[in-house]
């Protein structure tokens, strides 16, 4: 570009801001907004690779290298964690990512209106219920002497039930299915109104041409919705060593600790919990963990590409 | 999209950090090399009121729903009064675990907020250390030696104390609560439900096997009569007093105390119970009872709000026997709460056994920190607390009110110990006061105070702990461990080592007993794993502070 042809652009730029800049203003909040949360943080990820000091502060503390990388690759928990993050995050991703669809087709398949939004309705609300309050409700209910299930236990065979947290794996099937039950409606929606945006002349076309509803399913909803598919599949792999914290810290007690230690929970508690107090370990493990799933992301994303023509960039 | 948010809050915390210190680069590692000079404004130690002029001290105190304001306290305005000085109080979350991440928060957000003294957050040496090295707490060395009177006489009663008190840099950084409480070293009791014992024809078990028996009878023979088998023999929960329902057992095979992180002495000789053989020996029973069904499995993931609540079960007596330092949640108008005894500590059938022995310690109850601008007055609050008045005032309220001295002939409840009655309370303990601060400030109590208690009769359960506390002492580990001080390389790999060995040793504990991994196939490999993480080294590190501790003693 000639400097002229430059200052022509410039000018365009300027000119169409002034025009627009109704649009501008509302793009800026979400521009501070992530500035100020999400770039502005990465500073502070120099710690991992420093001896951080409170009264030094964080750009004063001595650097101490790779010292906490290493120190976490040779610590006893460091396949422990990890393993253990792979193992839920591929069990949920696995048994949670269809549910959602199918839910939605059977949802659009319906053809009374009410009954659609009385279903919709019903199977999203879980999704409000807090973190604490759904762990609080599977500890009650699946409590083998107090809750729900062992009241009803007791009832039918007169003695006490079988404990159902007794066995370290009953923590993997809770977790991935509570989970389940709260959110998959909510991330139906996506997939419903996806749905609605197919053509009608499509399914006329179809139907005059005999196909049964089905057969329309599998033709015609399908295919419309898989960019949308693909396009949650990448976002969701991308998110595979993010496993929600609150949840699983919860959860966890002595039985399950084998298989409920992830890097989350472990970074809390080496990080900030009251016995812990070690910042630079914890963020050596937490950007760990984020350059993993960046590298994860950025694979999925390639094959996405290549396969199915849709992806994020 | 749900962003890793633990990262997040981390470089959030960063980030507060950057901005609350940027304009203030140089923040300075306090030295305690300076020599002693004494503030002008105090009097002389022992002489009352301590300043001259009024001063105000900033307390950070955990907020206690108890008490009811802690501005118009009986205990402040006694504290104030001695010390001509005001109190202005920032409140700390409740439970010690959030007030100990507040004050955390507090340190690493660059310290601009923290109060002039904490009080009742009990820091572990650890951290406290921590603190001390960046600068956050001051060393108090010097007024230990030149301005303390009531602590002097303490230090001087307890000999030993200082030692447990003094970090390896030779400063001590906190004035501890140092109670002397023989009903709580020996805290962990097991409680049996002894109307079903009288209706099965049953005694009062004295060793394993016993046990065993009665909990197959608990189990099969429906005492509760309702026609169902919803009996629970034995029952514990995962925090709390009952959390110790391994331990009690553990205890009749070898000396436990989880206050010392399972270690123990045998003729100087620094061990860890959870390598031994009779450890094993004692998960080789606790399966047997699991499998049996005699010790519930939920034991392990119910919590001791739960395991309440089965206790309390209003329709029926559900519970035979579990761990706790008193029931005090079965309330007045419960039957069941005369029906519940405690068990003796049970012995293997060879009559082998110890009962859990965890020795009194001194709590960090209280420091002071780099924003204080009168640190030597503070120290003489902490002072004056540390008298008798002050740690009767702060636990049962004001003399004559709240507590009044026993009459001629009153007998106190350990009567048949030889201990005077001292105290006869009044205010009941555990309701909304305004009296005194629910026992956290620091203090000191020799055995005499908890022991000169004259019975009230509204106790039940402190009766019956007086009556079987003989039967406790008479099973006492010959040697303990109190208090172990570490030099700061030896705190960094002992913390991490302990740290994994917490996790995997509740975690082999709890697999062992359920029957998730086989004992005998598994023991092997889980001593090998335990030595993986390191245990060896650490047993000889500690061994080596343990014996540097006694030989300072010694001299």
């Amino acid at each position: 570009m000639s400097s002229i042809q430059r200052k022509l652009f410039t000018e365009k730029v300027i000119r169409n801001i002034c025009r627009r800049w109704q649009l501008y203003v509302f793009l800026l909040f979400p521009i501070v907004y992530i500035l100020i949360f999400a770039y502005w943080p990465m500073f502070g990820v120099q710690i991992a690779f420093r001896d951080f000091n409170p009264a030094l502060g964080i750009f004063h503390s001595p650097w101490v290298g790779l010292k906490y990388f290493k120190k976490f690759f040779h610590s006893y928990q460091c396949a422990r964690v990890i393993r253990n993050t792979l193992i839920i995050s591929l069990y949920s991703l696995v048994a949670r990512f269809p549910i959602p669809i199918i839910l939605a087709i059977c949802i659009h398949v319906l053809r009374n209106e009410k009954l659609k939004k009385a279903t919709q309705m019903i199977v999203y609300i879980p999704h409000f219920i807090s973190v604490v309050v759904l762990v609080g409700m599977i500890n009650q209910f699946f409590n083998p002497h107090v809750g729900l299930y062992g009241n009803i236990y007791k009832m039918i065979f007169k003695e006490n039930a079988a404990d159902l947290f007794a066995k370290p794996t009953s923590f993997l099937h809770m977790f991935v299915w509570s989970g389940i039950w709260q959110n998959m409606g909510w991330d139906s929606i996506i997939y419903i109104a996806a749905l609605y945006s197919v053509s009608l002349e499509l399914h006329e076309a179809a139907q005059i041409d005999g196909a049964s509803r089905l057969q329309r399913v599998f033709a015609i909803d399908l295919p419309s919705i898989m960019p949308t598919i693909i396009i949650l599949l990448i976002l969701n792999v991308g998110q595979i060593m993010n496993l929600g914290f609150e949840k699983i810290y919860l959860m966890q007690n002595d039985i399950n600790l084998r298989l409920s230690e992830v890097i989350s929970t472990y970074v809390y508690k080496v990080g900030i919990s009251p016995n812990g107090g070690n910042y630079s370990y914890a963020t050596a493990i937490g950007l760990f963990n984020s350059v993993v799933n960046f590298i994860l992301i950025v694979i999925v994303n390639k094959i996405a590409n290549r396969c199915g023509e849709t992806s994020l960039w | 999209m749900k962003r890793n948010k633990k990262v997040l809050l981390l470089l959030l915390i960063g980030v507060l950090f950057l901005v609350t210190s940027g304009c203030n680069k140089t923040a300075t590692v306090e030295n305690s090399a300076q020599s002693y000079v004494p503030d002008p404004n105090l009097n002389e130690p022992g002489v009352f009121p301590v300043c001259k002029e009024r001063i105000t001290i900033t307390v950070g105190i955990p907020k206690d729903p108890l008490v009811i304001d802690y501005e118009t306290n009986q205990y402040t305005k006694f504290i104030e009064e001695k010390m001509n000085c005001d109190l202005k109080f920032v409140y700390l979350p409740s439970t010690v675990d959030e007030a100990k991440q507040k004050v955390e928060l507090m340190i690493s957000a660059g310290g601009q907020d923290l109060p002039d003294v904490f009080i009742n957050v009990p820091m572990s040496d650890n951290t406290i250390t921590r603190y001390a090295k960046t600068g956050f707490i001051l060393p108090l060395t010097d007024y230990y030696k030149h301005s303390s009177y009531y602590i002097k006489d303490m230090m001087e009663k307890e000999p030993d104390l200082a030692k447990m008190i003094t970090m390896t840099d030779g400063n001590i950084y906190v004035v501890p609560r140092y109670m002397k409480i023989m009903q709580n070293e020996f805290g962990y009791r097991l409680w049996i439900y002894t109307p079903w014992l009288d209706m099965l024809g049953l005694k009062m078990p004295s060793n394993l096997e016993e046990f065993k028996t009665i909990l197959r009878a608990f189990k099969e023979k429906d005492p509760n009569g309702n026609g169902i088998a919803d009996e629970i023999p034995y029952m514990g929960a995962t925090n709390a007093g009952e959390q110790h329902f391994m331990n009690f057992i553990l205890a009749a095979y070898l000396p436990i105390d989880p206050q010392s992180n399972y270690l123990y002495v045998e003729n100087g000789q620094i061990k860890a119970a959870y390598m031994q053989n009779e450890f094993k020996e004692g998960l080789k029973y606790l399966h047997e009872l699991c499998k049996e069904g005699l010790l519930s499995p939920a034991s392990f993931t119910t919590v001791y709000e739960q395991l309440r609540q089965i206790v309390q079960n209003p329709s029926v007596v559900q519970v035979g026997s579990f761990t706790s330092m008193a029931p005090t949640y079965l309330n007045s108008s419960d039957q069941r709460k005369e029906g519940y005894k405690i068990v003796p500590p049970l012995t293997q059938v060879n009559g082998k056994g110890y009962a859990m022995y965890s020795p009194s310690i001194p709590a960090n109850a209280f420091f002071i920190t780099k924003n204080c601008k009168y640190p030597e007055a503070a120290f003489r609050m902490a002072d004056i607390m540390i008298s008798e008045e002050a740690t009767i005032h702060s636990r049962w309220g004001v003399k004559g009110v709240d507590w009044v001295e026993p009459e001629e002939g009153e007998k106190g409840m350990f009567d048949a110990m030889g201990y005077k009655a001292k105290i006869k309370p009044i205010l009941a303990w555990g309701s909304p006061q305004n009296s005194h601060w629910q026992n956290v400030p620091p203090a000191y109590r020799d055995y005499s105070i908890s022991f000169g208690i004259v019975e009230s009769g509204s106790n039940l359960f402190e009766t019956e702990i007086a009556n079987k506390l003989q039967s406790y002492l008479d099973k006492k580990p010959p040697e303990s461990i109190t208090k172990i001080i570490y030099t700061d390389d030896e705190m960094d790999f002992i913390n991490e080592v302990q740290q994994n060995v917490d996790a995997y040793l509740k975690d082999s504990m709890a697999s062992f007993v359920t029957g998730t991994t086989d004992i005998e196939e598994g023991w092997d490999d889980y001593i090998n794993e335990m030595k993986n993480i390191g245990v060896e080294d650490m047993i000889k590190m500690i061994q080596n502070a343990y014996d540097r501790m006694s030989n300072i003693r010694r001299d």
